[in-house]
């Protein structure tokens, strides 16, 4: 339970440091396009870890 | 007493000076440079994150060293308490051990150990997430976590209550009439867990003013001010968190204040935890030192 935890919160954190450090490289006209991008990834993320808890009663 | 207030005040005080004047830089900065105003924010966070994030962390580790000693005295003193109890028959007979504290002080100290901390940490994980990046938030979570806590916790006491009370060795309750005002006072000012306080100290003053026949008053004090120094620290920290997101607002972020905001709420939550481990160790102290007492007297 904490070890999953864990690897949940430093997935989440990775996640928004790195699109926020992304976010500050690329020039500014492009940040619209770059946000969809980010939602996805921490998309993908949670309902991976959400999968992960559960296993396969979920489906 | 005045030295704890000092040795809490000299050890946040300098890293919160150290936020309040990097804010007016970043504001100079921004005033001089605007167009690196992206970059001063982000360097503006991590400067403020690595500094005040320590203290808080410290309070963690400090909670948590305290439920583990707490936890290993309960439960290497309780089966010599009950054998003293059988041992000495009816002597004891005023007093009426109630089995079931043994379950809520274990399954408090196992709780905040395993579970309250995990999960305060990850609230403030949350916090500071949705401060970095304001377009992935994470606050309806923190807030979830945090209330959850709070009730959790609120609940494990008021069952506390119930079984000191319900036990009926407690007849010279304290007279909820003087205190009451006082009660309303902490009540309204202390933001989130003041009622859960006032109910908290209400349950211990009612315990221990049924044991303080038996033991001084002073000592009653003393083991009170030791059990519940480490949660007033708390307060005292969580309070300077609030005070210098209020004493900054004016002129710095808005990211960086609500960061000390939620830090500062974290750690009253953190305080509420450290109530329910204070029972514990009043509890197992004022029970020792009656039996000690009851055992010299009887001889």
């Amino acid at each position: 339970m904490r070890g999953g935890l864990l690897a949940f919160l430093s997935g989440l954190l990775l996640i928004c440091i790195l699109s926020s450090v992304l976010s500050l490289l690329l020039p500014g006209e492009l940040d619209d396009e770059f946000l969809p991008l980010m939602k996805m990834a921490i998309g993908i993320w949670i309902i991976h870890s959400i999968t992960i808890f559960f296993g396969h009663s979920l489906f | 007493m005045i030295a704890m207030l000092e040795s809490v005040i000299g050890t946040v005080l300098s890293s919160f000076i150290v936020v309040i004047i990097s804010s007016f830089m970043v504001l100079v900065l921004d005033f001089l440079f605007p167009s690196f105003s992206k970059w001063t924010r982000m360097f503006l966070f991590f400067i403020v994150l690595t500094v005040v994030i320590q203290p808080a962390f410290e309070h963690f580790q400090m909670i948590r060293g305290i439920t583990q000693t707490i936890a290993s005295m309960f439960i290497s003193i309780y089966p010599l308490l009950t054998a003293s109890i059988i041992a000495s028959g009816g002597s004891f007979s005023m007093l009426n051990f109630q089995p079931a504290m043994l379950l809520f002080a274990n399954g408090a100290v196992i709780l905040s150990d395993k579970i309250l901390i995990p999960l305060l940490s990850a609230t403030m994980l949350f916090d500071i997430l949705s401060r970095l990046n304001p377009s992935i938030p994470f606050t309806k979570m923190a807030e979830l976590l945090r209330t959850s806590l709070i009730s959790l916790v609120s609940a494990l006491v008021a069952a506390y209550s119930i079984f000191i009370t319900a036990g009926g060795t407690i007849s010279w309750a304290l007279t909820g009439v003087t205190s009451e005002p006082i009660k309303e006072l902490i009540r309204q000012n202390i933001p989130l867990i003041g009622s859960f306080m006032t109910d908290s100290l209400g349950a211990i003053g009612r315990y221990s003013s049924g044991a303080s026949v038996f033991i001084g008053a002073w000592l009653i004090i003393t083991i009170w001010s030791v059990a519940l120094l480490p949660t007033l620290k708390t307060l005292l920290t969580g309070f300077l968190y609030r005070w210098t997101a209020a004493l900054i607002e004016p002129f710095a972020n808005e990211e960086i204040t609500g960061i000390l905001d939620d830090i500062g709420k974290t750690l009253f939550v953190l305080c509420a935890v450290s109530f329910l481990v204070a029972f514990a160790f009043i509890y197992t102290a004022l029970f020792t030192v009656i039996l000690v007492k009851l055992i010299t007297v009887v001889r």
